[in-house]
């Protein structure tokens, strides 16, 4: 088992619970020996090392939210080239859908994203994560390639968004 | 100045927009006499149709849907707009929560629909936005050794309980996560 950091943080135990007040935190950089690469200056945008992983599973900033909140953590798969599975409110990827982005139907189930009660949409994310992440490698790196024209497609989207957002602003 | 909003999007606004303020929702989500006193400073006797407050909204809310079914400091800052007597039409809300428009609609239920605030929902900020930084990498799967990564970040409940899932199915040992926890 490897976990990484990011910020000064303290570590998490196998049995993970919340201790107010420890005043022992471990600083790590989010690179480590396991994953090679370095941290820059747009790495908030985009990170070098997610070419090492089949899978980004973005943990967005709320869950149980009547409607959708977009942070940068959904943004980074996307610049990176990546898969990615979003825990976040329903309705995330369609949001992302109508903003020109495209999704990752043909690899993963992505049906989690149109269940409105939590703790079930909750169920169906994981349920696609475990199903995803214990094929073999090799398959991962298949099912990634036969996304591919996806990733650029999302990728171009990404640049062009801003000057499409602003052309249709209506003020 | 704005602090979140790409220079493209602000200079939009600007060439369209009289931009009185431009204030940031975490400034004042922890002290709401901030946001009035700020608002009192700025405040007018008489508007004109193209005179902006905007206000940047890329933070999340308290939530509780026993008492409200809209963010409690949503309800706050409109509240005060309304104590201190200001039009909601000179107000520009920004945000990357893409329900704002539906709160805003159920808090001014009852209020003309002559004077409503423009709600603009994007996640181009400085924050999740910056074309001219990333490049266009290749995606070159065959040098993917992992097959899944999680970058949780802050601790948050619904973080813990996916952290949870993975240990307790044994997937930490195909998923990499970085969390920020508190040693046990």
């Amino acid at each position: 088992m490897t976990i990484f950091y990011t910020d000064p943080i303290t570590r998490v135990n196998d049995k993970l619970y919340l201790k107010n007040g420890d005043s022992n935190p471990i600083h790590h950089d989010v690179i480590n020996d396991a994953i090679p690469g370095k941290p820059n200056d747009n790495s908030r945008y985009q990170a070098d090392f997610y070419k090492y992983f089949g899978l980004d599973i973005v943990t967005e900033s709320v869950f149980d939210y009547p409607y959708p909140f977009i942070s940068e953590k959904t943004m980074r798969p996307i610049t990176s080239k990546r898969p990615f599975i979003i825990l976040g409110a329903l309705g995330t990827l369609t949001l992302l859908k109508s903003k020109g982005f495209k999704t990752f139907n043909t690899i993963i189930d992505e049906s989690y994203d149109s269940i409105a009660d939590h703790s079930d949409r909750f169920d169906s994310v994981t349920t696609s994560i475990k199903n995803f992440v214990t094929q073999p490698i090799e398959k991962i790196r298949a099912d990634v390639e036969s996304v591919s024209d996806v990733l650029e497609h999302n990728f171009k989207t990404y640049l062009a968004l801003e000057d499409i957002e602003l052309s249709q602003l209506i003020l | 100045m704005s602090k979140l909003l790409t220079k493209k999007y602000y200079d939009k606004l600007s060439s369209v927009y009289n931009i009185l303020d431009t204030i940031e929702f975490k400034e004042f989500d922890y002290n709401f006499d901030v946001l009035k006193d700020r608002l009192i400073q700025i405040k007018r006797e008489q508007y004109n149709v193209n005179d902006r407050i905007i206000i940047e909204h890329f933070d999340t809310d308290y939530y509780d849907k026993k008492i409200l079914n809209f963010g409690l400091n949503l309800y706050n800052t409109m509240t005060i707009i309304k104590e201190l007597d200001i039009p909601y039409f000179i107000f520009t809300f920004i945000t990357n929560y893409f329900g704002l428009q539906q709160e805003i609609d159920l808090i001014l239920k009852d209020h003309s629909r002559e004077d409503r605030p423009t709600i603009i929902e994007t996640f181009i900020t400085t924050s999740h936005y910056n074309s001219d930084l990333v490049e266009d990498l290749p995606i070159n799967a065959q040098d993917i050794k992992h097959a899944g990564l999680s970058m949780m970040g802050a601790s948050r409940s619904h973080r813990y309980s996916l952290y949870n899932y993975l240990n307790t199915n044994n997937l930490l040992d195909r998923v990499e996560v970085s969390i920020r926890g508190y040693k046990g």
